[in-house]
């Protein structure tokens, strides 16, 4: 998957271990103080602060830096591994170079083109495919294991606690032990090509990943949907008019979802016209069984 | 049900809102997660764990890109389970008031990074002097956003066990409720298909 174009254009630079362990766990403070005037810039100097330490050992010169970096910045957070390893080196060449002008404007250049682009990926990776597929991840778990009650009326109790645990827990593996890695290798791979503009763009094979994951998401839920629709409607005879009825939920979800879709409407607004629907139905039943009684 | 369960899910709440932006971002603070914390907390894993994926699948439609605020799914999760638990609603009614309450969060959320921006002038000046103290600020935004999310959710708990006390009965709310509640596994399903559906053809 990793093409490593990065790492070969560059020479392929080697980060300190130390200094690569405490950016990493500061990195994962980069959205900690986000706000609308500079969004992660506090996060952000915070995880650059050990290599600008290390740059300009004089606090005059390390405050400097740190206020350039004190500037709007925002990146997808799992991304941000790569900038920082990247501006890291960018810094060491500078302050080995004696600064100046020209190269204080590369950095902050080269800072905010590869912040947006890179959270273009991160976005369309994480939130759109990744973090959609944890929640398949543990349906299937569940269905695997035997839980069944979130798609089969019925009382949930009774259900042994590890396989309560089982679908979350192999969520939180699946999606941190990428995210982690990302964080952890976007360090030493943006170090390795620092001052490239593309550093990181070209470090692994990204279109063809978030279409791997477009695919994937799309079998593991045609699979959950298929399990769930047998589960369903084994609980009935197919002659009897609960089996049309448990058929018609599904159905009826489905043809909501789709209308909602192409009106472009969003999902809380479909849930809520299924619950204004349910109340409305209610409401003409009721209505009537009290002119039948009447 | 006591206090005491509910005001320890408001703890955690407030904790584990700290993976959710601030800190790691791990799915430890997704709703599929943190509901099962919840449950446990409150004596109610098995259909905690059913709302919180429920809950999952509604709010996976809505992505944190650029400075967007999602409902926030802890806030969701946490009252949902502690409405069911109080014994102050059922399942279904207990589900849609976590959906509303996780979807008024960010409101509070929106006023925290507002109130953040007005930081960044003290920071230049504390730069300016030479004296930065990233630490402070950061631990202090955490800070404020775990209590933010532990005082949220706490009112909530207090709003349940007053309505028990109360007796108020919602009775004929609950069976519509529950009726709808009954299409949310169907409608997660389908926004997951027709989400990956509309990438795979892209």
């Amino acid at each position: 998957m990793m093409a490593g174009t990065g790492e070969k254009k560059e020479g392929g630079a080697k980060m300190d271990m130390s200094l690569r362990l405490s950016m990493f766990l500061r990195s994962l403070l980069v959205q900690a103080a986000w706000n609308y005037q500079r969004m992660q810039n506090i996060g952000f100097v915070f995880a650059l602060s050990p290599a600008l330490r290390r740059a300009w050992p004089d606090p005059e010169k390390f405050a400097a830096a740190a206020a350039r970096h004190a500037a709007t910045f925002n990146t997808q957070p799992y991304m941000a591994g790569f900038i920082l390893g990247n501006i890291a080196r960018m810094e060491e060449r500078a302050a080995a170079e004696g600064g100046g002008a020209a190269a204080e404007a590369r950095i902050m250049g080269v800072r905010q083109a590869l912040g947006s682009s890179l959270a273009s990926i991160g976005d369309r990776i994480f939130w759109g495919r990744l973090r959609p597929l944890t929640a398949e991840v543990c349906m299937l778990v569940w269905l695997a294991a035997g839980m069944t009650c979130w798609i089969v009326p019925g009382d949930c109790g009774g259900v042994p606690a590890w396989v309560l645990l089982s679908g979350p827990a192999a969520s939180v593996i699946f999606y941190s032990a990428v995210a982690l890695y990302m964080r952890w290798t976007g360090l030493a791979v943006g170090y390795a090509c620092g001052g490239s503009s593309s550093c990181g763009l070209d470090a692994f094979d990204w279109s063809g990943l978030i279409k791997r994951l477009s695919l994937a998401g799309l079998v593991v839920c045609a699979a959950c949907i298929a399990a769930a629709a047998v589960l369903l409607l084994r609980q009935e005879d197919p002659a009897s008019s609960g089996f049309w009825a448990r058929l018609a939920v599904p159905v009826l979800a489905f043809a909501a979802q789709r209308a909602a879709r192409r009106a472009g409407r969003s999902m809380l607004f479909t849930v809520s016209a299924v619950f204004a629907f349910s109340f409305a139905a209610w409401a003409a039943a009721g209505i009537i069984n009290w002119i039948r009684g009447a | 049900m006591d206090f005491l369960p509910l005001l320890a899910t408001a703890a955690a709440a407030g904790l584990l809102q700290l993976d959710n932006v601030q800190v790691l971002q791990s799915m430890v603070s997704r709703p599929l997660f943190a509901s099962l914390v919840f449950g446990a907390i409150c004596g109610c894993p098995a259909e905690a764990a059913k709302m919180g994926l429920l809950i999952e699948l509604i709010y996976s439609e809505y992505m944190p890109m650029g400075g967007t605020l999602p409902p926030n799914g802890i806030a969701a999760s946490a009252v949902g389970v502690m409405a069911f638990s109080s014994g102050a609603m059922a399942p279904g009614p207990a589900f849609f008031a976590g959906l509303a309450a996780g979807h008024f969060y960010s409101g509070a959320e929106f006023r925290l990074r507002t109130l953040r921006s007005g930081w960044n002038a003290g920071i230049d000046k504390a730069l300016s002097a030479g004296r930065p103290a990233f630490g402070r600020w950061i631990g202090t935004s955490l800070a404020m956003e775990s209590a933010a999310v532990f005082v949220y959710v706490a009112l909530f708990a207090a709003l349940m066990l007053t309505m028990r006390t109360a007796g108020v009965d919602l009775g004929p709310l609950a069976r519509p409720a529950e009726f709808a509640y009954g299409f949310m596994p169907w409608l997660g399903l389908s926004a997951l298909y027709f989400r990956f559906r509309t990438q795979t053809l892209k």
